[in-house]
């Protein structure tokens, strides 16, 4: 089943919904879906309009104002969201699966420590893109994420595998204490490769680390500084 | 305050030598009553069927200070799981680094209703109070260490008796504390120089004193004072082979100089399952719990086990030496602390792996502390957060009870068949009754803290009680798993007097006291005053400013030592 979701309101504090398209299953545990506003737990009903279409599909579909509800996609395993405005944090962590597209743009935090599945953002992002929650010692591990248009600070943060795109900008830090997995930033990107253990990433252009050493094919390889063996190809070199 | 009648329950109360009675129990103004002077009930709890016993102690728990602070900022991803985030209480957080008011809300979960801070710099009590005062729901007190304390090594040189209490008793006042605690004596001082001390005879970097002669003039010191508590000591070579021989050399120690005034000990070994290896190297260690076992039974000590818990977890002592070893070993994270000329101290994360033969040996030697020690001289701790998470209290009473839970653990956990030759574990039947775990959580806390009316369901004690949802009398250590959920999800806790958990969730959250104890009386305090004023020249802070004025702590409670 499709089941379509929008906020009743403006939300004042963040909202927490981990919602997943399994919340689609069924139209009471759906109502009952437990969410929260600030500290007060709350049924998803009590903040959203729930609309139910019985056809095969195993979806949800956000209208409306997300920009202030965290977590949406929060370790999902399958089916699609479909996001048509802005979302906020957090949106797909440690996602396993399925799909997720966001029409507008995404805050922070977009795919943190995803392991499977993709998520198409046809705006920009915020900062920490498929990056590792603080103190975890790996980031991204598997799936995709690609951004159509810029993304912030830290991307790829300790990835392990998987794959970035980014078809617009990037900021600073892209992939720092990456290990494994490839990341593309078609426009331009700050600082890039630091500490980079493992891994590609093929950026238009960048401020590369000074510890990379460039091979006979014009490949940089580094980080040195780390004994690292990541790669990083410059398109517009 | 309110009456509460606690109705046909099935009492278990050692320190009266009540077994599973069933007994109406009465409550008032925060304390136990006899029922002619209680009055009308508030309150009536219908307890057929349940075991009320008094609330459970934690003798020795990391839950305050610069070093759990510290672990929780070095390790967010420990701290990112949700314990509580909505509803009238505070939100809650960690898996086992937790918030204050996690603490508190997990410890009356379990039922528990009083927890001692064993390790903090007095320099820093300031802080240790704060966070204690942070803590909602348990009666509290912190012990300031003394084992690497330039003063403590001057008297212990000098072997002068008098300064030593007078330097116990002023330390103590200032730091609002409890009682006298010793991490490695001399051996973080040592490591100020990038050294440890091996042995209890060794001499002490700088200074004429050895461990042996610190640990000598702060227990007979203690003993002197009449401190409620006496010496509490984290042995010298903890977590080290061979570490078992330092450990039975600090208990003859005490042995030597004997017990308290009132009979009881005069020295507390802490979490001895750290401190309890044999052999020389990590491939030929084991547990030396058997020898020392005996040993504990027939001197004037106590232990509490230390036991760890498989799974991960943070490690983080005053034991500045260890900590480095151990980060060594592992190449995890690494926080190292030195504390002007106080103390020191190190955090580093660690997991527990029940395939790993040393940490199987560990868990396993933990478990023999408990099952083999009389049940009068040992209580239950991981060491929090060291050996695990003290919501795991109730697995481990489990493990103590019943011998097919153990033999389950080990067969599901795959722990490492290297226990079988190293340790007694696997052959042990003894199989711990209720009676005997209410004393090792307790009572026996309670008589080691000297803590009167606690651990106790006599007239006249705090109304610090557990309900059980279960009948003691009928659980047989073949239902473990009956036992663990009841032990896990307590029916009511009690505490001061007020309901405050009930079927295993907070129904009222409260703030316990600070116990801290006044000694000055017991030592002429003038004597100390030159070296006081000398050593204070080299601190950081003045000696006007240095320590906690009662009024900053939230509850308070002296204990004056009247000489
Ligand atoms: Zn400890």
């Amino acid at each position: 089943m499709t089941l379509i979701i929008k906020p009743k309101s403006e939300f004042e504090v963040c909202v927490e919904a981990e919602i997943t398209p399994e919340i689609a299953r069924n139209l009471e545990d759906a109502k009952n879906f437990k969410v929260y506003l600030g500290k007060e737990e709350r049924r998803l009903e009590e903040l959203f309009d729930l609309e139910f279409v019985d056809d095969r599909e195993e979806k949800v579909i956000l209208k409306g104002d997300f920009s202030r509800v965290k977590w949406i996609g929060r370790e999902m395993k399958g089916g699609e969201i479909i996001v048509e405005g802005n979302v906020g944090m957090h949106l797909g962590a440690f996602m396993e699966g399925g799909r997720i597209v966001v029409k507008g743009n995404c805050d922070d935090w977009v795919g943190g420590m995803m392991k499977g599945g993709e998520i198409v953002v046809e705006g920009d992002t915020g900062n920490r893109v498929g990056c590792n929650y603080w103190g975890e010692s790996e980031g991204m591990k598997g799936g995709r994420i690609v951004i159509k248009g810029n993304a912030g600070n830290y991307i790829g943060e300790k990835m392990v595998d998987g794959e970035i795109v980014v078809e617009g900008n990037a900021g600073d830090f892209v992939g720092s204490e990456m290990k494994g997995g490839k990341i593309v930033v078609r426009g331009k990107a700050g600082y890039t490769g630091w500490d980079m253990k493992g891994g590609v990433i093929e950026v238009g252009e960048c401020e590369l680390s000074p510890s990379f050493v460039k091979d006979a094919e014009g490949v940089w390889r580094g980080d040195v500084n780390v004994k690292g063996e990541g790669v990083v190809r410059i398109l517009q070199d | 305050m309110s009456v509460i009648y606690i109705k046909g329950g099935i009492v278990v109360d050692p320190t009266q030598g009540i077994d599973g009675e069933i007994m109406d129990i009465f409550v008032k103004d925060g304390k136990i009553v006899e029922e002619s002077g209680a009055g009308k009930a508030d309150t009536v709890i219908d307890a057929k069927g349940m075991t009320v016993v008094a609330g459970g102690i934690d003798i020795h728990a990391h839950i305050a200070g610069p070093k759990i602070n510290a672990g929780r900022a070095m390790r967010p991803e420990d701290m990112k799981y949700a314990r509580n985030k909505s509803g009238p209480l505070r939100c809650a957080m960690g898996r086992v680094l937790m918030t204050c008011p996690a603490i508190g809300y997990e410890y009356a979960r379990m039922g528990y209703t009083t927890a001692i801070e064993p390790a903090t710099p007095a320099l820093y009590a300031i802080h240790t109070h704060e966070e204690l005062d942070s803590i909602p729901m348990v009666d509290k007190a912190v012990l300031p260490l003394f084992g690497n304390w330039h003063l403590t090594f001057k008297f212990a040189a000098e072997g002068d008796i008098e300064k030593m209490k007078a330097f116990i008793a002023w330390a103590i006042e200032r730091s609002k504390g409890f009682g006298v605690k010793v991490v490695n004596p001399g051996g973080v001082e040592a490591w100020k120089y990038g050294r440890n001390v091996h042995s209890l005879d060794e001499r002490i970097p700088g200074f004429e004193a050895t461990p042996a002669e610190v640990l000598s003039t702060l227990i007979k010191a203690s003993i002197e004072l009449n401190l409620p508590h006496k010496v509490h000591v984290h042995c010298n070579n903890l977590g080290v082979p061979g570490s078992a021989e330092t450990t039975a050399e600090t208990i003859k120690l005490a042995e030597k100089i004997g017990a308290s005034k009132d009979g009881r000990e005069s020295l507390h070994i802490t979490h001895i399952q750290f401190n309890a290896y044999t052999g020389e190297k990590w491939r030929d260690m084991g547990s030396g719990a058997e020898e020392l076992s005996k040993l504990v039974n027939r001197t004037p000590v106590t232990v509490d086990m230390g036991q760890p818990i498989f799974g991960h977890t943070t490690t983080m002592t005053a034991d500045g030496p260890f900590e480095f070893a151990l980060h060594k070993l592992f190449k995890s994270k690494w926080i190292n602390k030195d504390v002007e000329i106080e103390t020191g101290g190190g955090i580093v994360p660690i997991t527990y792996r029940a395939k790993s033969p040393v940490n199987a040996v560990q868990w396993a030697t933990g478990l023999e502390f408990g099952l083999l020690v009389d049940a009068d001289k040992v209580v239950i701790s991981t060491d929090y957060p060291n050996g695990g998470p003290f919501v795991e209290y109730p697995y481990i009473m489990t493990l103590l009870m019943s011998r097919k839970f153990r033999e389950k653990e080990i067969e599901e956990k795959g722990v490492n068949s290297y226990i079988e030759k190293a340790t007694s574990l696997p052959s042990l039947d003894v199989e711990r009754t209720f009676y005997e775990i209410v004393k090792m959580t307790r009572s026996t806390p309670a008589k080691i803290l000297g803590l009167e009316n606690k651990g106790t369901l006599k007239v006249g004690a705090d109304a610090d009680i557990t309900i059980y949802p279960f009948d003691c009398r009928n659980v047989s250590p073949e239902d473990y798993e009956v036992l663990l959920k009841g032990l896990r999800s307590v029916a009511y806790t009690i505490k001061d007097g007020e309901i405050v958990v009930k079927d295993g969730e907070i129904a009222k959250e409260v703030w316990g006291r600070t116990f801290w104890v006044n000694a000055v009386k017991g030592a002429t305090q003038e004597i100390i005053e030159e070296d006081l004023n000398e050593v204070f020249r080299y601190y950081t802070v003045s000696r006007g400013n240095y320590g906690v004025r009662e009024e900053w702590i939230r509850r308070p409670e002296t204990i004056a030592i009247e000489e």
